[in-house]
């Protein structure tokens, strides 16, 4: 969560685009990770955390604190804009088919080649998953996001989001065994 | 392979540096649509229903006056003006006229005639008699007596 958080969404809401550029800042990554993993091509990811950051700065005013982090808020926009993109996109994207590509150049140097293609493995087998599995682990392994926001986030209760980790991660290492 | 320790690794995946700030400055160049008030979300389906109504009104004039012009040209019989008038001037009317004066013996004027040709021809005293109709009814009529005409009798009024 961003320092003085309330105060800056609070700004954005009222039309300051700079409280917007910091929000984007802070959750822009996040929100990418998101859609990548979901999609599988660093170009369309872009595209797709554009037109979310878009979507959220065009309707911001409509935006009501309601004791949930903002986050939760990215997410539900994100989650519509990925399902939008599968409906007019049909044709699913191979695995085979991702750019290995779509880690920024400074991490992928400290990170090495081992390390890089072990975590595409991992990538593509949570790509397999169902997309409420898939979610379920990125936020909760991925950002660390805690149970009631990711509850928030999938419209879920919080012991469904219990269940659904421990049914995804089981599925997941079922797929990478 | 410690699955949760490579999951945190994906934290490592970040956009490019130069599509972000391409994305940004384009996302914060653009203007925000004006928040809608409640007349401006409600105007299109107002707008709808209410054309819809305009034209469903129209509709039921259009077809009404359509129908009622239809129904002018069907051939009446009991319409036709000549047997109208035909059935006018058969009628046997009996109009009566009451209390001409007060104070003397010409009281009711009878006269039977026609439509066309009504006028009052006669004043008459009030001589009530009892005769029989063709259906045998007793019916009381009154019987004149040619004693003045019609202006005589206004004078009289009039004094």
């Amino acid at each position: 969560m961003l320092d003085g958080e309330k105060s800056i969404i609070e700004d954005a809401v009222g039309g300051e685009a700079s409280a917007f550029g910091a929000l984007y800042d802070h959750y822009q990554p996040m929100i990418y990770r998101f859609v990548l993993v979901k999609v599988g091509h660093r170009e369309e990811a872009e595209d797709l955390t554009h037109q979310v950051f878009l979507s959220a700065w065009q309707n911001i005013h409509g935006y009501k604190d309601m004791g949930f982090p903002f986050s939760s808020w990215l997410y539900k926009i994100a989650r519509n804009a990925v399902v939008d993109f599968y409906r007019s996109n049909k044709e699913a994207t191979s695995i085979e088919q991702v750019n290995p590509e779509f880690f920024a150049v400074p991490a992928a140097m400290q990170l090495g080649m081992d390390k890089i293609f072990e975590i595409d493995k991992v990538r593509q087998a949570i790509k397999n998953l169902d997309p409420i599995y898939q979610d379920v682990i990125m936020m909760r392994f991925v950002e660390d996001l805690p149970i009631r926001e990711v509850a928030q986030a999938l419209d879920k209760s919080e012991g469904a989001i219990k269940l659904i980790q421990h049914r995804a991660m089981k599925k997941l290492k079922e797929i990478l065994i | 392979m410690e699955l949760e320790k490579i999951l945190k690794e994906f934290k490592n995946i970040e956009p490019r540096a130069e599509f972000s700030k391409i994305s940004r400055a384009t996302i914060l160049a653009t203007t925000r649509t004006p928040k809608k008030t409640w007349a401006q979300i409600l105007w299109p389906s107002l707008r709808f229903s209410s054309g819809a109504l305009i034209t469903g009104f129209l509709i039921v004039i259009i077809v009404g006056a359509f129908s009622t012009g239809i129904n002018s040209r069907v051939p009446l019989a009991s319409l036709d003006p000549i047997t109208l008038k035909a059935e006018a001037e058969a009628i046997d009317i009996q109009i009566q006229l009451t209390a001409l004066g007060y104070d003397n013996p010409l009281q009711v004027i009878n006269d039977t005639s026609t439509p066309s040709g009504v006028s009052i021809k006669k004043v008459a005293k009030i001589i009530p008699t009892e005769i029989k109709t063709e259906e045998g009814k007793e019916t009381t009529v009154i019987e004149t007596e040619p004693v003045i005409t019609i202006e005589e009798a206004l004078e009289v009024l009039v004094k």
